[in-house]
C-alpha cells in the first residue's frame, strides 16, 4: 500500500550531533499516528523536516508514493503539510480573520475581501464553538484560544498531513475536548494527523499507533491499543524507572526551614501562595502550563510584581521593594530561569566568565582588581567536577550542547555559595545522561544542606527526584504531597483540578 | 540547534601552544592582516608613504579616532552605541577654547582649567546619555541622537558659530607639539587611556559586567548585576574619553571650532565594528578598536598619498569596510 | 535704532536662542553645566544684558546720519549687470550673457515706503561665514526700518529642508518678500517660480548662484570670480617662475567649492600659462579636523609643493602645521573667515579674497526693499550686483573695514527684526 507520508532511513546532523540516525515512519490516511520520545530524541527535528524547516542530510521523503524534497516551509504547506507548532506564528497586532489568511489573503484585483474573510474565518472556528470573534486581535486572546486559531489557520485549506507538536500542552480539559473532537473529525476526511506528545495517558483516546523514538532512532512503532504506559516509557528511556532516578535520601527531621513564603499574590495570577523548604530538602513544583509554576519561580526573585505575601529566607523577612535577583542572590538565592539561552546564559562569552559573573567579588583582590588564577583554578575545578564538555574555560556557551550549558548555569550557583536553587525547567531539553546527573548533582546539593525548588513539567521528575510535590492550578498550589504518596493519578487529578487537598494551604505549611 | 563546536580552536591548531596568541587572533580576526597587507600595498604604490614623517602623520591622525572608538566600544559592549559623541566633542572644545581665552599668560591654571571642563563636559553629557539608556529606558539611538542634536546647537550657540580663535600658545604646544619623555603627549594619553581602559574591561568587574550585559542583559541581572547602574557608567566612562579626546583634538587644531569631530560617531562605530566589536553587544574589545581606527586612518592616509581622488577614495573606503568584515565573518567569527 | 528697537531685538535672540535649546530638558543640565565653564568667557550670552550689538549704530559704519535723505547715499564699489535674465544663456558660476556688464558703480541705500516685512532661508548658520551674511541682512534691515524672518536649514545637505522652510516662509501673509540663499543652483526653480507666479510674491537669491528663471535679482559674487582672484595673485605672486600647488578647495559637490578651482585654473592659465601646475585637488568637509589632516597628508605626499590654496579652514590650520616642518609652503585662501584675517595680519598666510560677505547682505536687503517699493530689477537698479572682490594681504589688510567683511566682532547670530512701525 502507499502510505500518504512516508520518511525512509532520514539522517540528520547538527555539528557534533547526530539527530536523526537513518529513521523511517510512516503515516497513513486518516490516521493519527502519535509520535512519543524524550527531549531530544528527534521528534521535532522529524517533524520540522516534514514541514520543510530542516533538511535530510541522508534518506527519502514521500507523499502519497512520490519521493519529495520539501524545500522551505512554504513549500510544505504547498505540498498539503501543515504543522502547529508550540511556537505560535500569530501575529499579535493583527486581528483573528487577518492572521487566518496571512499570506493567502482572498482578493478581489488587488483589494483585500475582508468580509469573505471574516465570514470564512467564522465559519472555520465555528467547529471549536470557543466564542472566538474574527475581529479580536489574537493580542487580546487566551493562550489556549490561541492555539485555537493557529489549529484554525493549519486547517483552512485542508491539508494533507496536520502536525501537532504537543497540542494540549497549553490547553484546558474544554479545549483539549473541542481538539480532539476536530481531529477525529479531520480523521474521518482522510487526513493524516502527526500527533507529539509528552502525555501518554491521551493516546489511548485518540491515537491509532504510536511511533517511540529513542536518541534520534526510530524504536518501535505499536498499537495505540495494545501498548501501556509502562512499556512506552520503557521504550522511551531505555531503562527501568530505578536506573534514571537516584535513590532519594529523606530530609533530615531536624533540618532548618530556610524558604518560607506566606500568602504569596501576584499582579500576572499567583493566588495566596504559601510554601516552606527546609534545607536538604528538593521540593517539586508541578501544573499544567498556565498553572503559575513558573511564575512562582519568578515572583520569588523579585521579576513577577506582586501584590501581597511574605517572603522570608532562614526566618528573615525580605521586604517587598528590596526582592530582585541581586538581593536574593545576596541571601543565598538563585534563580535559574527555563529560557536559558533567553535569559539564563551569556551565550557569547565564556565558560569561564559564565560561571563566575555572579561571584566576582570572590575574586577580586584589594583594589578591584581580578585574581584571574583564583578564578580560572576555581573554573577549572567546577568543570571537572560537572565534566563538562569540552572542557575548556575559554570555550564559548553558545558552542555548547544544551546539557552541557545547563551545567554550566548550575556552576554559576555553585561557585558562589548558594543555599536555595530555584530551578525552572532544568532537564528540559537535555539528553538523558545529563539529566541523570543534574539529579545527581542536586541530590549532592541537598546532602550538603541546600534547598532546591523543582519546577518542572516532567512527570516522572515530580515522582522521583522530589521530596514533595507542590501542585499549582491557576494559579494557587492546590496541594503538597509527599513522595511516599505521590502517583501519577494523583498528581494528575490536583493538575486538572479534579481535586484539591482540604484546606490546601494549611497542609502545605503543616509540612 | 545548529551550534558549530569551536571552529576557532581546530583552526588555529598551529599557534596552539601559544595560548597569548591565540587569543589574540581569536579576538582581533584578520584585521592585523589586512592592515599589514595594505601597508605593505601603500609602501610598494608610493615612495612617500613608508617615512618616517608619514608614518608618524598616521599615527597622529589615528589617536583621536582611538579614543574615540575606544569609547565607543565601551557603549558598544553593553549592547548600545553612542551618536553624541561627535557634538560633544565640539561642545568641549569650544568650553575649553573659552577658558583658555581668560587665561593667556598662566598656562597651569589655564590648562588645568580646560581639562576639568572638557573632562566635565563630556561626562556629563555621557552621564545624561546614561541616565535616559538606563533609567528612562529610552533606546540609545533616540536618546544620541537627540543628544548630538542638543549638544551640537548648544555649541554654535555658545560659539555663535564661529570659532574660538587665538588661543594661547602653550596651550597647543604642551597638548599637541610637547613631549614627555620624547613621547608627545597626545600619544601619552592614548598610551595610558589604552592601558587604563585595558585594566577596567579585563581586570575588574566592570568589563565583566558589561561584556555580560551586552550579551544578555536579562542574564546579566538574573546573576545579581545591577544592570542600570553599568550602564549608566559605561556611558559616563565614555563620556570621560570623549572629554579627553575633546581636549587633545582642540590642541591639534589650535582652535575652538563648533563643529569639530562631525565624522566621529559614525567612524568610530566602523572602527570598533572592523575591530571585531559587535554592533549586538558583548563581544570584542578594545585593541581591536584601536586597529580598526588605525585601518580607517591609514586607509585614507595612503590614499592620499598616492593622489586618488576623492570620490573613488569614497567608493574604495565604502567598499573595503564591508569587504572587510565580509572576509572577517567568513574566515573568523561564526555567527 | 532706538530704545524699542533694543527691547526687541533683546527679546527675539532669546527667542532665538530657545529655538537652539529646543531639545529641552535633555540639555538643560548641560547647559547649568556649561554655564558655569562658560560663563567667564568672552562671548556675552545673550542673556547677560550687554548692549546689543545689532541695535549699537555706532558700531555700524555704514549708517547714514539720521538727518541726510539716504535715497541717493554713495556706498561701496560693486561690479553691476543690467538688463534682462535670461536663463538659456545662463552658466553655472557666470552671469548670464543676456545681461550688460559688469558696470562698476557706487551702491545706492534705498528708502522703504513701507515697513516691509521679508523673508531670509539661508542653507546653515553654522559658521563666520553665514553670521556675516545675517549680519549684513539684519543691520540693514534695522537701518531701512523693515522687518526680517530668518530660517535655516541644517546644511548644504538639507535642500528639502529649505525648500518646506522657505515655503512656509511664503505662506505667511505678513512676509512680503523673500530673499534666498539657495542649496540648489539648479533645484529650487520651481520653488521660486511658485512664489513669484502663484503667490506674488518676490524673490531674489543673495550668496550662491541659483537658475531659476524667475529670479528676480541677485546679490552675490561668483566663486569663479572668487577662485580667479586668487588664481591671479598666485600668477602674479610666483613672478613668472614655475611652481606647484595642492589645492583643497572644500566639500566635493558643493555648491561653491569647485566654482573655485575652475576660477583659479582659468586665471593661470590666463596669466601665466604653464607655468601653476596644481599637483592635486583634495576635497573634504571643512570641519578642522578634516582639514588638518587632508594638509598633513598632502604635505607628506608633495614635500616640495611651493603653494597651499584651500578654503580658509584649511588655510587657517596651514600655518600651524607648517610650524614644525623645514618647507614652507605658500598659503592662499580661496576666501576668508575672522581667523583667517588675523593670521594674514600676523604674515603667517600670504593672501586671501574677500568677497565683502556682510555687504552682499546689505545689498540683498536693499534690492528687495527697491522691489518691494516699485522698482524694476535690470532698469532702475542692478538684476546682478556684488561688491567688488579685493585681494587681503599682510600688506594692505589695514585698508579693509572688518565689518564689510565679517559683521562686528561680537556679533550673535539674530534670526528675527521687527519693522519700525
Amino acid at each position: 500500500m502507499t502510505f500518504l507520508l512516508r520518511a525512509h532511513e532520514v539522517t540528520k546532523r547538527f555539528p557534533g550531533v547526530l539527530a536523526l540516525d537513518r529513521v523511517s515512519f510512516e503515516l497513513r490516511r486518516g490516521e493519527v499516528h502519535a509520535l512519543v520520545g524524550e527531549n531530544g530524541a528527534g521528534k521535532s527535528t522529524l517533524v520540522n523536516i516534514f514541514a520543510g524547516s530542516l533538511r535530510p542530510d541522508g534518506g527519502t521523503i514521500e507523499l502519497e508514493g512520490r519521493p519529495v524534497q520539501i524545500r522551505s516551509p512554504h513549500h510544505a504547506q504547498e505540498l498539503g503539510i501543515r504543522a502547529v507548532f508550540q511556537q505560535l506564528s500569530l501575529v499579535p497586532a493583527l486581528t483573528v480573520a487577518e492572521n487566518i489568511f496571512l499570506g493567502r489573503e482572498l482578493t478581489a484585483p488587488g483589494l483585500l475581501r475582508k468580509p469573505a474573510m471574516r465570514a470564512r474565518s467564522l465559519a472555520q472556528l465555528g467547529i471549536f464553538d470557543a466564542g472566538i470573534a474574527p475581529t479580536t486581535r489574537v493580542r487580546d486572546l487566551t493562550v489556549p484560544q490561541r492555539y485555537l486559531v493557529e489549529i484554525a489557520k493549519a486547517t483552512l485549506e485542508h491539508p494533507k498531513v496536520l502536525i501537532l507538536d504537543e497540542p494540549t500542552a497549553s490547553l484546558t480539559d474544554r479545549e483539549t475536548g473541542v481538539l480532539f473532537r476536530l481531529v477525529r473529525e479531520l480523521r474521518a476526511q482522510g487526513v493524516g494527523i502527526i500527533w507529539i506528545t509528552h502525555r501518554l495517558e491521551e493516546l489511548y483516546e485518540i491515537a491509532d499507533r504510536v511511533t517511540v523514538m529513542r536518541d534520534g532512532r526510530h524504536v518501535a512503532t505499536l498499537a495505540a491499543q495494545e501498548t501501556t504506559t509502562d512499556r512506552l516509557i520503557t521504550l522511551m528511556t531505555g531503562r527501568e524507572y530505578e536506573q534514571i532516578y537516584p535513590v532519594l535520601q529523606p530530609v533530615p527531621p531536624d533540618a532548618p526551614t530556610i524558604l518560607e513564603v506566606r500568602g504569596l499574590c501576584s499582579v500576572h495570577g499567583l493566588r495566596h501562595i504559601s510554601l516552606t523548604l527546609r534545607r536538604g530538602e528538593i521540593l517539586g513544583v508541578g501544573g499544567l502550563i498556565g498553572s503559575g509554576k513558573g511564575l512562582l519561580g519568578r515572583a520569588l526573585v523579585g521579576l513577577e510584581p506582586l501584590t501581597a505575601g511574605e517572603i522570608r529566607i532562614g526566618g528573615e523577612t525580605v521586604r517587598a521593594d528590596h526582592l530582585s535577583p541581586h538581593a536574593m542572590l545576596r541571601r543565598g538565592v538563585m534563580y535559574f530561569p527555563a529560557d536559558r539561552r533567553g535569559e539564563g546564559l551569556l551565550t557569547n562569552r565564556s565558560v569561564l566568565e559564565n560561571m563566575t559573573i555572579a561571584a566576582l567579588e570572590r575574586f577580586e583582590r584589594l583594589v578591584g582588581l581580578l585574581e584571574k588564577g583564583k578564578e580560572r583554578r576555581a573554573v577549572v575545578e567546577y568543570i571537572r567536577r560537572l565534566a563538562i564538555v569540552p572542557p575548556n574555560p575559554a570555550a564559548r556557551v553558545r558552542n555548547l550542547s544544551g546539557g552541557n550549558q545547563q551545567k554550566v548555569a548550575l556552576a554559576r550557583g555553585l561557585i558562589r555559595d548558594t543555599q536555595v536553587f530555584i530551578m525552572d525547567e532544568p532537564t528540559q531539553g537535555i539528553d538523558v545522561g545529563t539529566k541523570i546527573a543534574i539529579y545527581e548533582l542536586l541530590h549532592e546539593l541537598v546532602r550538603q544542606g541546600a534547598a532546591v525548588l523543582f519546577i518542572t513539567s516532567d512527570m516522572l521528575e515530580l515522582l522521583h527526584v522530589c521530596h514533595r510535590v507542590a501542585v499549582m492550578f491557576e494559579g494557587e498550589l492546590v496541594a503538597t504531597i509527599p513522595h511516599e504518596e505521590a502517583s501519577e493519578e494523583r498528581l494528575l487529578q490536583y493538575f486538572f483540578g479534579h481535586m484539591r487537598e482540604e484546606g490546601g494551604q494549611s497542609s502545605v505549611d503543616a509540612a | 540547534m545548529s551550534t558549530p563546536r569551536e571552529l576557532t580552536t581546530r583552526r588555529f591548531a598551529a599557534v596552539g601552544r601559544l595560548p597569548f596568541l591565540r587569543g589574540m587572533l581569536d579576538q582581533l580576526g584578520l584585521l592585523p592582516v589586512l592592515l599589514i597587507a595594505l601597508l605593505i600595498f601603500f609602501s610598494i604604490a608610493s615612495p612617500n608613504f613608508f617615512t618616517r614623517a608619514n608614518l608618524s602623520t598616521i599615527l597622529t591622525q589615528a589617536l583621536f579616532l582611538i579614543i574615540v572608538s575606544v569609547a565607543q566600544t565601551l557603549v558598544l559592549l553593553t549592547g548600545g552605541f553612542d551618536l553624541s559623541m561627535g557634538s560633544s566633542i565640539a561642545l568641549v572644545s569650544i568650553v575649553v577654547g573659552l577658558q583658555l581665552l581668560d587665561h593667556p599668560n598662566t598656562p597651569t591654571t589655564g590648562l588645568a582649567l580646560a581639562t576639568l571642563v572638557a573632562i566635565a563636559v563630556a561626562t556629563g553629557i555621557g552621564a545624561l546619555n546614561g541616565l535616559f539608556v538606563s533609567l528612562f529606558r529610552v533606546p540609545p539611538f533616540i536618546v544620541t541622537l537627540a543628544m548630538m542634536t542638543a549638544v551640537s546647537g548648544l555649541a554654535l550657540h555658545v560659539s555663535r558659530g564661529v570659532p574660538i580663535f587665538g588661543l594661547p600658545n602653550y596651550f597647543s604646544s604642551t597638548l599637541y607639539t610637547g613631549k614627555v619623555l620624547s613621547i608627545p603627549v597626545p600619544w601619552l594619553v592614548t598610551i595610558l587611556v589604552l592601558l587604563a581602559m585595558y585594566v577596567v574591561l579585563h581586570w575588574t568587574r566592570f568589563g565583566r559586567y558589561w561584556y555580560a550585559i551586552g550579551s544578555n542583559a536579562e542574564a546579566a541581572r538574573l546573576s545579581g548585576i545591577a544592570v542600570r547602574l553599568y550602564l549608566f557608567l559605561a556611558y559616563t566612562i565614555a563620556g570621560v574619553l570623549v572629554g579627553i579626546t575633546g581636549l587633545l583634538l582642540t590642541a591639534r587644531v589650535g582652535s575652538g571650532e563648533p563643529t569639530l569631530g562631525a565624522s566621529f560617531p559614525l567612524e568610530s562605530i566602523a572602527a570598533a565594528v572592523l575591530g571585531g566589536v559587535s554592533i549586538r553587544g558583548g563581544e570584542g574589545n578594545l585593541f581591536g578598536a584601536a586597529l580598526g581606527a588605525v585601518f580607517l586612518v591609514m586607509l585614507r592616509n595612503g590614499m592620499d598619498i598616492m593622489g586618488i581622488s576623492t570620490y573613488t577614495q569614497m567608493i574604495i573606503t565604502g567598499g573595503l569596510l564591508i569587504l572587510a568584515v565580509i572576509i572577517d565573518n567568513w574566515v573568523h567569527r561564526e555567527r | 535704532m532706538d530704545r524699542s528697537h533694543g527691547v526687541n531685538s533683546l527679546r527675539l535672540t532669546r527667542r532665538a536662542v530657545l529655538r537652539t535649546l529646543t531639545m529641552g530638558s535633555a540639555v538643560a543640565a548641560a547647559g547649568s553645566l556649561l554655564a558655569a565653564c562658560a560663563g567667564g568667557g568672552t562671548t556675552p550670552t545673550p542673556a547677560s544684558g550687554g548692549a546689543q550689538p545689532t541695535t549699537a549704530p555706532a558700531a555700524t559704519p555704514t549708517t547714514a546720519p539720521a538727518a541726510s535723505p539716504a535715497a541717493t547715499e554713495e556706498l561701496w564699489e560693486v561690479a553691476a549687470y543690467y538688463g534682462t535674465y535670461d536663463v538659456s544663456t545662463k552658466q553655472p558660476g557666470r552671469p548670464a550673457a543676456s545681461l550688460q556688464g559688469p558696470k562698476f558703480e557706487k551702491w545706492t541705500r534705498p528708502k522703504a515706503n513701507k515697513p516691509y516685512m521679508i523673508g531670509v532661508s539661508f542653507p546653515h548658520l553654522k559658521d563666520p561665514y553665514w553670521l556675516a551674511v545675517d549680519y549684513g541682512i539684519v543691520d540693514e534691515a534695522q537701518i531701512l526700518g523693515v522687518g526680517i524672518e530668518l530660517v535655516a536649514a541644517q546644511g548644504y545637505n538639507d535642500l528639502t529642508g529649505q525648500i518646506n522652510q522657505v515655503e512656509n516662509l511664503a505662506n505667511r501673509a505678513d512676509i512680503e518678500g523673500i530673499i534666498l540663499a539657495a542649496i540648489s543652483y539648479a533645484s529650487q526653480d520651481q520653488l521660486v517660480t511658485d512664489i513669484v507666479k502663484n503667490k506674488k510674491k518676490p524673490v531674489i537669491e543673495v550668496i550662491n548662484d541659483i537658475q531659476a528663471p524667475d529670479i528676480m535679482a541677485k546679490a552675490l559674487v561668483s566663486f569663479y570670480d572668487m577662485g580667479y582672484a586668487t588664481g591671479t595673485f598666485v600668477a602674479e605672486d610666483s613672478g613668472g617662475q614655475n611652481v606647484t600647488v595642492v589645492f583643497l578647495p572644500g566639500p566635493a559637490g558643493s555648491g561653491w567649492a569647485p566654482d573655485t578651482v575652475d576660477g583659479f585654473k582659468a586665471a593661470v592659465e590666463e596669466k601665466v600659462p604653464g607655468k601653476v601646475q596644481i599637483l592635486d585637488v583634495k576635497w573634504g568637509d571643512t570641519g578642522k579636523d578634516v582639514q588638518v589632516s587632508l594638509i598633513e597628508d598632502s604635505l607628506n605626499a608633495y614635500p616640495d609643493v611651493t603653494y597651499i590654496v584651500g578654503n580658509a579652514v584649511a588655510a587657517d590650520a596651514a600655518p600651524d602645521i607648517l610650524a614644525n616642518r623645514a618647507k614652507k609652503p605658500k598659503i592662499v585662501s580661496t576666501y576668508i573667515i575672522p581667523p583667517l584675517y588675523d593670521k594674514i595680519a600676523a604674515g603667517k598666510v600670504a593672501a586671501a579674497p574677500t568677497d565683502f560677505t556682510a555687504l552682499q547682505g546689505r545689498m540683498a536687503v536693499d534690492m528687495m526693499v527697491r522691489i518691494l517699493n516699485g522698482e524694476k530689477p535690470g532698469v532702475d537698479f542692478p538684476f546682478r550686483a556684488g561688491p567688488i572682490i579685493k585681494v587681503v594681504t599682510p600688506q594692505n589688510y589695514k585698508d579693509f573695514k572688518y565689518e564689510d567683511m565679517f559683521g562686528p566682532r561680537d556679533f550673535r547670530p539674530v534670526f528675527s527684526v521687527k519693522p519700525k512701525s
